[in-house]
């Protein structure tokens, strides 16, 4: 058991540094038959190569929004509070509740004098 | 002797793992384009569609690039000020150019309608020319001296900012006019 967990490390340790080297001629050349997606391998900035956890973080879950792409996070819609007056309400119900001031947020050192 | 025990190697291992990671998560070094740089030389269709303006049609002027959208708030507030600024200097040596990044042109059409403004906006509902410009923030202006050097970069946009833009231009259109560097075509 112990051995297997050791064989896991080592594999994930491996894959780790070949995933997060950036340099695609690290790799064993068992793909070079597959036809590869025609994604930007290389950073559109530093035009240095990305590395491969660059690339599956870019397009499978996690996608930068750029400064000019936030137009649907701009609407109104998308806010944390799009209807301020509720938002105010339930805010004072909450602190009148909990008898604290600003109850509803972060504020404060965890003394309970706020 | 000295023993790896296997909680030594696991954390070793964790060490290095999170070490790569974040390594390979460090955010790239955007080069964005700051004061002193060249501007990118560009053309692209004005929101209208029935023109191409490139930047070399303000060759020898001062240009005012301004990108905008019609969801920015800030944008909105810059807007009328900015068509101030360009009717306060001559024409001949000063030009506003607005970017506009609205993803649907329609909405920066329906946009200016409402608020309407005399210096010409050119679409980039793709965002080409922001990325080439490295553009951090929305809004942000850029100011082109005559030899088509940025010479101020302007991030984000408050009213209150409009003055310090204003002396910035003057600055920049009350020096003389330098031959422009091989570098700084457009």
């Amino acid at each position: 058991m112990r051995r297997v967990g050791a064989l896991a490390r080592t594999a994930l340790l491996v894959l780790a540094a070949f995933g997060s080297t950036g340099c695609a001629s690290l790799w064993p050349d068992w793909f070079s038959d597959l036809e590869m997606p025609d994604w930007p391998a290389f950073d559109e900035y530093t035009e240095s190569p990305k590395s491969y956890v660059e690339i599956a973080l870019e397009h499978d879950f996690l996608v930068r929004v750029k400064p000019w792409e936030r137009s649907v996070l701009a609407r109104r819609d998308m806010s944390w509070d799009p209807d301020e007056l509720e938002a105010a309400r339930r805010n004072h119900t909450f602190f009148s509740k909990e008898a604290s001031m600003p109850g509803g947020s972060a504020g404060g050192g965890g003394c309970g004098c706020n | 002797m000295c023993r790896i025990t296997p909680s030594v190697r696991a954390s070793a291992v964790a060490l290095v793992v999170s070490a790569t990671l974040a390594l390979a998560l460090a955010p790239a070094r955007a080069l964005a384009v700051d004061a002193g740089q060249p501007v990118p030389s560009f053309s692209a269709r004005t929101l209208d569609g029935d023109a191409t303006l490139a930047l070399s049609n303000y060759r020898g002027k001062v240009v005012y690039i301004d990108f905008w959208a019609s969801w920015c708030g800030p944008c909105q507030t810059a807007m009328p000020l900015i068509e101030q600024l360009s009717k306060e200097f001559p024409a001949d040596q000063f030009q506003v150019l607005a970017v506009n990044l609205d993803d649907k042109p329609e909405k920066a059409k329906a946009f200016l309608a409402a608020h309407k403004v005399s210096y010409p906006s050119v679409s980039d509902p793709q965002g080409n020319l922001p990325k080439s410009f490295g553009l951090k923030t929305m809004p942000t202006s850029y100011l082109i001296d005559r030899a088509g050097v940025v010479r101020y970069v302007h991030p984000g946009f408050r009213a209150s900012d409009i003055d310090d833009l204003r002396k910035k231009i003057r600055e920049v259109l009350n020096q003389a006019t330098l031959p422009a560097s091989p570098e700084a075509k457009r």
